[in-house]
């Protein structure tokens, strides 16, 4: 019968057989760079929006066409309305921490439309995303989450070719003299796409609006250079993980519905197909629900770090202005994000809401 | 302490450690990396606990618990080579090396769980209570699990011990 001294023996046997920790040593950074990118994609897949908490914005999401126009589109005549003005000069301040020119503007769009949005990517080769979008002076009072498929919305995107594809509709248009691409009249959201400089094209979507695909091509040829407008950021990431810093670009989106108004930076992987780090500020931000009481920039706030490699995020109130980081790191990595990162004054929105 | 500096200080002892509640060289290698990767990303809170070598330490055993359930990346039954790697020395008499392998096989081939509960009683020296927190069950199944893995173990021995004697006289056993 076996004795406890021979289980005893029989394991410190096993035991001076113990991995050599110089192999452990020499291995680590490899499984750790493994471990951080099995982490990202699992996140960038919407861990954290399966889990309920948080939803994962794509950034795919402001390319792509949208949902089908909703039937029984109503709205004023869009025949009449007169060209817009030259863009209107923007106060540029030297405390911003980040402001990008938006690099084309349309001259005409549909009466009644105002701007609520624009986004730039930042890279050190230029922004090769931009989206702009306009709604209608009710519609822009609503928050994102009270808007509907159905809701009026016109959107002005940049993007590289890759990302705008024009597939083989018919029939083809011209636009200021580059063959474009114009939707099917039963098929997507109107849209046209068409060449705007090399490597980029530009792409129009009319959602909701009546005879929405000459809306598209008419706003279309009415686009010219901008480079006046501008989206301003007050968030600066001053420190990532290193995994993070990997993926150079970034973007950053200021919106607003109503009096309440939101100023995003985002880490982007992918060419842009998924969000793995992303700041919030603005009034009304709200907590994900389960947050733990935690220090955050030497206030009281919340953090939660998700089982399963699913991320986290830190939310926190700055004199009446909410910040929320949500990432694919860890509480240790959330927490010096927040804590290194740069807010600067509020954003300069005078451009919300007009033509 | 910085996470370096815990590796640096402790790392073979976790390696021994997760050797002997594995009991298998290849798989503690890989639970160990696996959990100071884990490990190095939660530092600022690891690092700020009592005692991080008893946490990572937990971190250890929960992992090659979960090892099977999270893709059976390895299959925790020791393998022959395993075995093979852990059991051979020169120094010892025959019979005792053989009766050693026969034991290292039979805590080998446990079930994961008690597998555990053996090495934390023999090598460790845990209480029940400590192992029982460890694994977060009662003591009472702490227990059982030992009780079970002892009484195969007990059980296989007189049929390891023949084995063992037919393959060192070259005679098969009945």
């Amino acid at each position: 019968m076996i004795t406890d001294d021979e289980i005893r023996a029989a394991l410190d046997h096993v035991v001076s057989r113990a991995p050599d920790p110089a192999s452990i040593r020499a291995g680590f950074a490899s499984r750790a760079r493994a471990h951080r990118q099995r982490r990202a994609l699992l996140f960038a897949g919407g861990a954290m929006a399966a889990s309920g908490a948080i939803g994962v914005p794509a950034v795919l999401g402001w390319l792509e066409p949208g949902p089908r126009a909703a039937n029984g589109q109503s709205g004023p005549d869009v025949r009449t309305p007169p060209n817009l003005g030259p863009a209107a000069a923007e106060p540029i301040s030297d405390a911003a921490v980040e402001r990008v020119a938006m690099r084309y503007r349309p001259t005409w769009l549909p009466e009644g439309f105002v701007e609520t949005s624009r986004t730039s990517s930042v890279a050190v080769d230029g922004s090769k995303y931009q989206v702009r979008e306009w709604l209608r002076v009710e519609d822009a009072r609503l928050s994102p989450d009270q808007r509907s498929d159905a809701t009026a919305r016109i959107r002005l995107v940049l993007a590289p070719v890759n990302r705008l594809a024009i597939g083989d509709w018919r029939p083809a248009v011209t636009i200021n003299g580059d063959d474009g691409g114009l939707s099917d009249a039963d098929d997507h959201v109107p849209q046209v796409i068409w060449r705007i400089e090399k490597g980029l094209r530009l792409a129009v979507y009319v959602n909701g609006v009546a005879d929405g695909r000459a809306v598209a091509v008419r706003i279309a040829r009415s686009v010219k250079p901008d480079g006046v407008s501008g989206v301003e950021c007050p968030l600066r990431l001053n420190w990532l993980p290193d995994f993070l810093t990997e993926y150079a670009e970034q973007q950053i989106k200021l919106s607003a519905w109503g009096p309440t108004w939101r100023s995003t930076r985002s880490v982007l992987v992918g060419d842009g197909a998924a969000v793995l780090l992303s700041v919030e500020y603005g009034p009304d931000i709200a907590a994900p629900p389960a947050g733990i009481p935690a220090t955050v920039r030497g206030r009281s706030g919340l953090t939660r770090d998700y089982e399963g490699d699913a991320g986290g995020w830190a939310h926190v109130a700055l004199d009446g202005v909410d910040l929320l980081v949500t990432g694919a790191v860890n509480y240790d990595e959330i927490v010096q994000v927040t804590n290194k990162l740069d807010v600067g004054p509020r954003p300069y929105r005078g451009w919300i809401g007009q033509r | 302490m910085t996470f370096d500096e815990f590796v640096g200080a402790r790392l073979p002892a976790l390696l021994r450690y997760a050797t002997a509640v594995t009991c298998d060289p290849h798989l503690a290698e890989d639970v160990v990396q696996e959990v100071l990767v884990r490990a190095q990303t939660r530092w600022g809170r690891i690092g700020s606990v009592d005692q991080p070598e008893a946490y990572v330490r937990r971190m250890v055993l929960n992992e090659f618990l979960s090892w099977r359930r999270r893709g059976a990346r390895r299959a925790i039954p020791v393998r022959d080579e395993t075995i093979a790697t852990v059991a051979p020395t020169v120094d010892d008499p025959a019979g005792r090396v053989v009766e050693r392998d026969a034991v290292v096989a039979m805590i080998a081939a446990l079930p994961p769980r008690q597998r555990a509960v053996i090495a934390l009683r023999f090598y460790e020296g845990s209480t029940d209570a400590e192992i029982a927190d460890l694994l977060g069950c009662s003591e009472a199944t702490v227990r059982s699990h030992a009780s079970r893995a002892l009484a195969t173990l007990r059980g296989s021995s007189a049929r390891g011990a023949v084995a063992g004697r037919a393959a060192l006289t070259g005679r098969g056993s009945a």
